[in-house]
């Protein structure tokens, strides 16, 4: 990217800070220097938080300087999603409803990784409230994949992903509702990973869907997803799905030389029918690698598979259409309509104006799901299909330790593909949605590239709380491939 | 198996009314063809033979909740930072009582 060096892993950024063989400044600063020549065209950043960055290196190298023990991501610049609060900074979700909108505190997801001295670098560009697979419906700006200017980043975290491709930094935060992380993270050439449902806070994570959104990382390595993961999770009392307890993963990635012992359930419902071929042969190519580390590979089945895109945005439009309802223009963002004569009616005027046509065609489609008449045969039918999918897992985790599949059923889309055919975008999401409504953690590690050089992920699912499983075996697979080392060529 | 039900311009209408949406003609034809794609689609699941739904998310829920007590409120100034109009300490609204 640009003529400017490749930053180095966040892991070996950190160690290089706490030695002394660079400073967090300097990191910031080639970080920042890195953005002003390369992200013009991109468009992975909405803003940087230059000053508040600048700050905070400072506050390291001081500490350093004193001798104080600084944290695991010691100086390193991460950059967050635009739906994360940053204390100070403006945050829009991408939405045009909350343009005017800063944040009165900071995301205790991002809160923690200040904590362990990470950088919070700027934020990055998303489809509106999260309602996307293309990066397409932000009311900021356009993205582009760093491996082709016409082809989209994937989505809807589709900055951090571009960001972390491009090499502007060795850490993006995101977040994952049914894919948001991996998918983005798979189309760019990057690892990405949504962990266990509950791992991390959603303090300060604007909503989307609530029993499914989850935090997730972006990053190079899987090495470098089990470092956030550690810094980033645990309990936290303002959201009350979180949970701690869990086992730092870190230490626990080169336990492994080899995959002797661990059985691969490879499920033919996430493998074969609506994928493209050469995907398929990427995956499958990959299913070899992992034979050829010793794992034993079997067949599983996961028949409800068949209904959870449906059950997915269903349920997800229907809690979208009420997490939603906060917009009202009275208490924050856009307001339009200050002479209607009553508030309602500005609260709609405000609503039609300040939400794009996919947030809207999500609160239509959430508003009948759950409307009298139509709720059972949609909404409830939807809470059933998930809880299908849930037993299907549990029963092909009796046999298997991780399940592969690929990420998404095809590379890269050209900007506009099937821009007005939603459930063909939707179907895009067919092969993440699973693991979020089982509440699953899921790892999306590069794997190959098409003929016409456009990246493919294959996506590790483990059961609840295996988060380190997930990202032992993606951690393995790396020491032994080089696809996730392979730059665009821009 | 239920027919799907049609997604006519009434439909959209009343829907618009629930979510407070106001949808011109242009529009709402748009979104009227997108949401009856979907809803024709996702009809399969009446169809489907699932089990009933015994949990109520991804998971069972919070390990542990905090303590029942009372946490300070937000502090007025922060509550109305983002406000769009504000006066008094308070948020603006359009009149909603005829003088």
């Amino acid at each position: 990217m640009a003529d400017l060096p490749a930053p180095p892993t966040a892991r070996r950024l950190s160690d290089e800070v706490r030695t002394g063989a660079t400073t967090a400044a300097a990191a910031l600063e080639a970080a920042l220097d890195r953005i002003a020549s390369a992200d013009g065209e991109l468009g992975a950043f909405c803003s940087t938080f230059a000053e508040r960055a600048r700050a905070a290196a400072d506050n390291v190298d001081q500490r350093r300087t004193e001798g104080a023990a600084l944290g695991a991501l010691a100086g390193v610049p991460v950059a967050s999603k635009d739906n994360l609060l940053v204390a100070g900074e403006t945050i829009t979700a991408g939405s045009r409803m909350l343009t005017n909108f800063d944040a009165p505190y900071t995301a205790t997801s991002l809160e923690r990784l200040e904590a362990h001295d990470g950088v919070l670098l700027g934020r990055t560009n998303m489809d509106e409230f999260g309602m996307g697979s293309t990066t397409e419906t932000s009311a900021c700006l356009r993205t582009r994949n760093p491996f082709g200017d016409d082809l989209v980043p994937g989505g809807s975290s589709g900055g951090s992903a571009a960001a972390v491709s491009a090499d502007l930094c060795p850490l993006a935060i995101g977040s994952d509702t049914g894919g948001s992380v991996r998918q983005p993270a798979a189309l760019c050439g990057v690892s990405g990973f949504k962990p266990t449902y509950g791992r991390v806070s959603r303090y300060g994570l604007i909503a989307y869907a609530s029993s499914l959104d989850c935090v997730g990382a972006i990053a190079r390595t899987a090495e470098d997803l089990a470092l956030w993961l550690d810094c980033a999770s645990g309990r936290d009392d303002a959201d009350a799905t979180s949970r701690g307890g869990a086992e730092p993963t870190l230490d626990g990635l080169d336990e492994r030389a080899d995959l002797q012992g661990l059985r691969v359930g490879v499920p033919a419902e996430l493998n074969g029918a609506g994928i493209d071929d050469e995907v398929v042969g990427v995956t499958t190519a990959a299913i070899d690698r992992l034979r050829a580390l010793g794992a034993e590979v079997v067949d599983v089945a996961l028949p409800s598979v068949e209904h959870a895109v449906a059950a997915y945005y269903l349920l997800a439009t229907s809690e979208a259409a009420s997490n939603l309802a906060r917009y009202d223009g009275v208490h924050y963002g856009w307001r339009s309509g200050d002479d209607a004569r009553t508030q309602s009616a500005m609260t709609t005027q405000t609503r039609s104006s300040g939400f794009g046509e996919e947030v809207q065609l999500r609160i239509l489609l959430g508003t009948f799901a759950t409307s009298i008449g139509y709720s059972s045969q949609y909404y409830e039918q939807a809470r059933r299909a998930r809880r299908a999918v849930q037993r299907d897992f549990a029963a092909a985790f009796e046999r298997c330790d991780v399940l592969v599949c690929p990420t998404s059923p095809t590379a890269a889309p050209r900007f506009g593909e099937a821009a007005d055919e939603p459930l063909q975008r939707y179907l895009w999401d067919a092969l993440t949605v699973p693991a979020s409504l089982a509440g699953l953690p899921a790892l999306s590690v590069p794997a190959g590239q098409t003929a016409d050089g456009r990246p493919v992920g294959v996506q590790l699912m483990a059961q609840q709380d295996r988060d380190g499983l997930a990202l032992q075996v993606g951690h393995v697979f790396q020491q032994h491939t080089d696809h996730h080392l392979r730059r665009p060529a821009r | 198996m239920t027919r799907p039900p049609s997604i006519d311009a009434e439909l959209i209408r009343y829907l618009g009314e629930l979510a407070k949406l106001s949808l011109p003609p242009e529009r709402s034809e748009k979104l009227r063809q997108k949401l009856t794609a979907l809803v024709e689609a996702f009809a399969s699941l009446d169809a489907a033979d699932l089990p009933e739904d015994d949990a109520a998310g991804a998971q069972a829920g919070p390990g542990e909740l905090r303590a029942d007590r009372a946490e300070p409120a937000a502090r007025a100034e922060a509550a109305l930072q983002n406000a769009p109009r504000t006066a008094a300490d308070s948020f603006v609204v359009p009149r909603v009582v005829e003088p």
